[in-house]
């Protein structure tokens, strides 16, 4: 059998009993698409290849601790801890001092309120930060309360749900609705973010 | 349910929610957008 075509879930399976083979063979299946994302969002390949090998690191400790929960979209959900630890990366920048202008700088999904290269930048991604902010005020309150403790408390949602006193999976279900009447509202509303 | 049942739902939960975001690039991106206004 050709093991290029296995797929995402055999290899998984295989890595899950032993062939600890199959979990390279994973990585290296879809390693061109993760690092290119990578390096997409950071334009520092350097960078870039330490995000990717955090990533992978998280990956497979999360199956090797019987985390992830295969829903055939193991692509899906490699990408989306790339993005978090792109995002723990530019945040970090943004907390150390010594940081450049042009190395803290950066583009998100072509995005002008990342780069703030220039003064009308700056001034565009300000009216994208108070956009943003009016509409999360315009969230029915216990979505709002979910956002704000997810996103500027820091909350995992295990905390959030202890502190709002509801299920976790009723945390998380008001954290995606937030995310969807948000993209409701920015389209209503014609905002523009880039 | 315990605690230790608990946190591990959370993981489990939280791992679907992140699919359902990076599945759809404009809800990626507005979690972007939230990420950094409201680290700032």
């Amino acid at each position: 059998m050709n093991v290029q075509k296995l797929s995402d879930q055999m290899l998984l399976q295989n890595y899950l009993q032993g062939d600890r083979s199959a979990i390279s063979t994973l990585i290296d299946k879809h390693s061109r698409r993760v690092r290119d994302y990578i390096r997409m969002m950071v334009k520092d390949n350097d960078v870039a290849d330490d995000i990717f090998q955090d990533t992978f690191i998280k990956v497979v400790h999360t199956i090797d601790e019987g985390r992830y929960s295969d829903n055939g979209k193991f692509l899906s959900w490699v990408l989306r801890i790339a993005h978090n630890k792109v995002i723990d990366y530019f945040r970090a920048q943004k907390q150390a001092p010594s940081v450049s202008e042009s190395s803290s700088g950066y583009d998100i999904l072509g995005s002008l309120r990342f780069a703030e290269s220039t003064v009308e930048d700056k001034i565009i991604a300000d009216q994208i930060d108070a956009d943003i902010k009016a509409l999360v005020d315009l969230l029915p309150d216990e979505q709002r309360e979910v956002v704000l403790l997810r996103y500027f408390s820091g909350l995992s949602f295990k905390e959030i749900a202890e502190q709002t006193g509801v299920s976790i999976n009723t945390a998380l279900g008001r954290m995606r609705y937030a995310l969807i009447n948000l993209r409701k509202m920015i389209k209503e509303k014609d905002v523009v973010l880039c | 349910m315990d605690k230790l049942d608990t946190a591990f739902f959370s993981e489990d939960y939280e791992l679907m929610l992140e699919q359902v975001i990076c599945n759809d690039p404009e809800l990626l991106y507005i979690d972007s957008l939230l990420c950094e206004i409201f680290a700032k």
